[in-house]
């Protein structure tokens, strides 16, 4: 595969310069934690696709005392070319240098987790702090839209003593939206409970460095 | 006086359990039904309905809500009889009860930071109107991922062994608990 464009998939809003000053400020000053929710990230009619080709992934259930959903494998080994094509945008150097501009935070480009992942009626992942060797920044790609009535929200937790105290933000998914925080050791947080019979789904992981 | 299920105590029924709980070497356990006679039981649930129980939140562990037996209801319960009987199977005498009352979005996880030591769990389930599709179960896993899940059974009796390498975690509760209440008592050894 030739390495795509990423100006050709990220909203051309997200490479002015200002703005992503404007973001790094943002970011490096968000409380409980550094977080961002970009909103309409990539050109409408790719989110559109890429949630149509997702829907012909294989989805596993996943169950543990943390976590209840479904989950595809990662997507380095999938055969559907706008999916590859889409890990393929967050693994490049020039998403890397885009992820750089916005949060000050050198990832290695290549390194990349990134699989489908949809919560649905009763779904949750219970607090945890994402930490193991490697991971940079945790990133969401949503490709459905979550109001407070149906749940799942992503809920970040203040600390003290670099222990979880109570959630303090909450985050809604919204369709196309680009959700990112810094994996610290304090970077406590939870998928909150889907209560509704909705899908909540995103393609998700982490950028390592 | 809690009435216990004599059918349980003889010497007979004794040496079965036993052989019971020994059967399953990685997760020895053994569930006994209908453990208290029915008005005990009745009676044990007002007693627990009145009970003050305190919201108990750890993050990274826990959230659920615990209350302590009034010293009457303890010393009734935690009899020479009970201690002894769960002493021929464990070798082990229990000291107390305490309530645990599960409720939507309890939960209790495996803290890697903080994990149990080999041991035993000795559980009075009250789950009365509890349905399993709630979450709430107790959950056995071991080092090698396996998975035993305790369905809930009103009026009985849970001992399980905890071996090396076995951890317990109890399952999210989830919305569709609506405003029930799951309440089990677990022994201090």
């Amino acid at each position: 595969m030739t390495n795509p464009r990423i100006d050709e998939w990220v909203d051309s809003y997200y490479f002015d310069s200002n703005v992503q000053k404007k973001l790094r400020k943002e970011f490096e000053t968000q409380k409980p934690f550094p977080y961002l929710q970009l909103k309409n990230f990539l050109q409408p009619e790719i989110a559109v696709a890429l949630l149509n080709a997702l829907a012909e992934e294989e989805f596993t259930e996943k169950e543990s005392d943390l976590f209840k959903l479904m989950q595809t494998s990662d997507f380095v080994s999938t055969q559907n070319e706008l999916i590859a094509e889409f890990r393929a945008v967050l693994a490049s150097k020039e998403f890397a240098k885009l992820m750089y501009a916005i949060t000050g935070i050198t990832t290695k480009a290549g390194e990349i987790d990134c699989n489908g992942s949809m919560y649905q009626d009763s779904d949750f992942l219970l607090p945890h702090d994402d930490q193991l060797e490697g991971r940079k920044i945790a990133y969401m790609y949503y490709l459905s839209t979550m109001k407070p009535k149906d749940g799942g929200p992503l809920a970040l937790f203040s600390s003290q003593n670099k222990k979880p105290v109570k959630v303090v933000k909450q985050l809604y998914p919204e369709f196309n939206s680009f959700t990112f925080f810094k994996v610290l050791p304090i970077s406590f947080h939870e998928v909150q409970e889907v209560v509704a019979q909705k899908q909540r789904i995103s393609i998700n992981g982490w950028f390592h460095g | 006086m809690v009435e216990f299920n004599q059918g349980y105590f003889t010497k007979t029924m004794l040496a079965t359990i036993k052989t019971s709980f020994k059967a399953n070497k990685e997760l020895p356990s053994v569930q006994l039904q209908s453990f208290i006679s029915k008005n005990a039981y009745n009676s044990l649930q007002k007693e627990i309905s009145k009970l003050k129980f305190k919201n108990e939140y750890v993050v990274l562990h826990h959230r659920y809500a615990r209350a302590e037996l009034p010293v009457k209801l303890q010393k009734e319960f935690v009899s020479k009889e009970l201690v002894s009987f769960i002493s021929s199977i464990t070798g082990k005498k229990i000291k107390k009860l305490s309530a645990i009352q599960l409720q939507s979005t309890s939960y209790q996880i495996i803290d890697d930071r903080n994990l149990e030591k080999p041991g035993f769990d000795i559980i009075f389930d009250l789950s009365s109107d509890w349905d399993d599709s709630f979450g709430g179960s107790i959950v056995y896993v071991d080092g090698s991922g396996e998975y035993t899940k305790i369905p809930s059974q009103a009026n009985s009796l849970l001992i399980v062994e905890r071996k090396k390498g076995v951890q317990k975690f109890i399952q999210y509760v989830n919305h569709h608990a609506q405003k029930k209440k799951r309440v089990f008592l677990i022994a201090t050894i």
